[in-house]
């Protein structure tokens, strides 16, 4: 369900073996993300985890989002490491039996992995690395989600 | 937590003052905790700066 690779992965086959032998699911949403070069600012990107930690936490937030949700699946496949431009970083799949929660779902896991999943973005450029913090939309985005919001 | 604090900003106040910053969490043994965890039993601790992924 969770899996963290320093490989680069091929989201389109992903998706495929994500939909593949489902009879009881009417709807999969995914969501790629790819790293973006900010015209030509950043030269690569590169991830930390702490191995463990990070899938443990991802691990609780999913298993949440199952029932929240209630889908019938769920995958997170996330880059660590060095991310050349591109690339994909991240991909999130979701099943459910219809669309709506499949789409929320998918939306809500990608909030909580861009400000409050354990990850640390450092950004390579021209003029040297610098650490990425998330923006304060990024906070508002992942917020939506807080029971009672 | 507290006092693992103190010594560490004891021996390095750049770092101290680093750990003390907005947005620094600290695991014990891979949980999230507060600054008042008991260490006695603790074999790991974390601190982590603010997140971002994806």
């Amino acid at each position: 369900m969770i899996r963290l690779t320093d490989q680069p992965f091929d989201p389109g086959a992903l998706l495929g073996g994500f939909c593949a032998g489902r009879g009881e699911t009417g709807a999969v949403a995914s969501f790629t993300g790819l790293a973006r070069g900010e015209a030509s600012a950043a030269v690569a990107l590169e991830l930390e985890a702490y191995a463990g930690f990070t899938e443990s936490q991802i691990e609780e937030t999913a298993r949440a989002a199952m029932i929240r949700f209630k889908l019938q699946d769920l995958l997170v496949v996330h880059r660590v490491g060095r991310i050349g431009t591109g690339e994909a970083i991240v991909f999130v799949a979701t099943a459910a039996a219809h669309r709506r929660a499949a789409f929320e779902a998918c939306d809500h896991m990608m909030d909580y992995l861009k400000s409050r999943a354990p990850f640390w973005k450092k950004e390579h450029g021209p003029g040297g690395a610098r650490w990425i913090e998330p923006t304060a939309q990024d906070k508002t985005d992942a917020a939506r989600w807080d029971l009672g919001a | 937590l507290f006092a693992l604090r103190a010594a560490l900003a004891l021996q390095d106040p750049a770092l101290g003052e680093a750990l003390a910053g907005p947005g620094v969490r600290a695991a014990v043994d891979q949980t999230l905790v507060l600054d008042d965890a008991d260490l006695s039993t603790t074999r790991e601790v974390a601190f982590m700066p603010p997140m971002s992924g994806g």
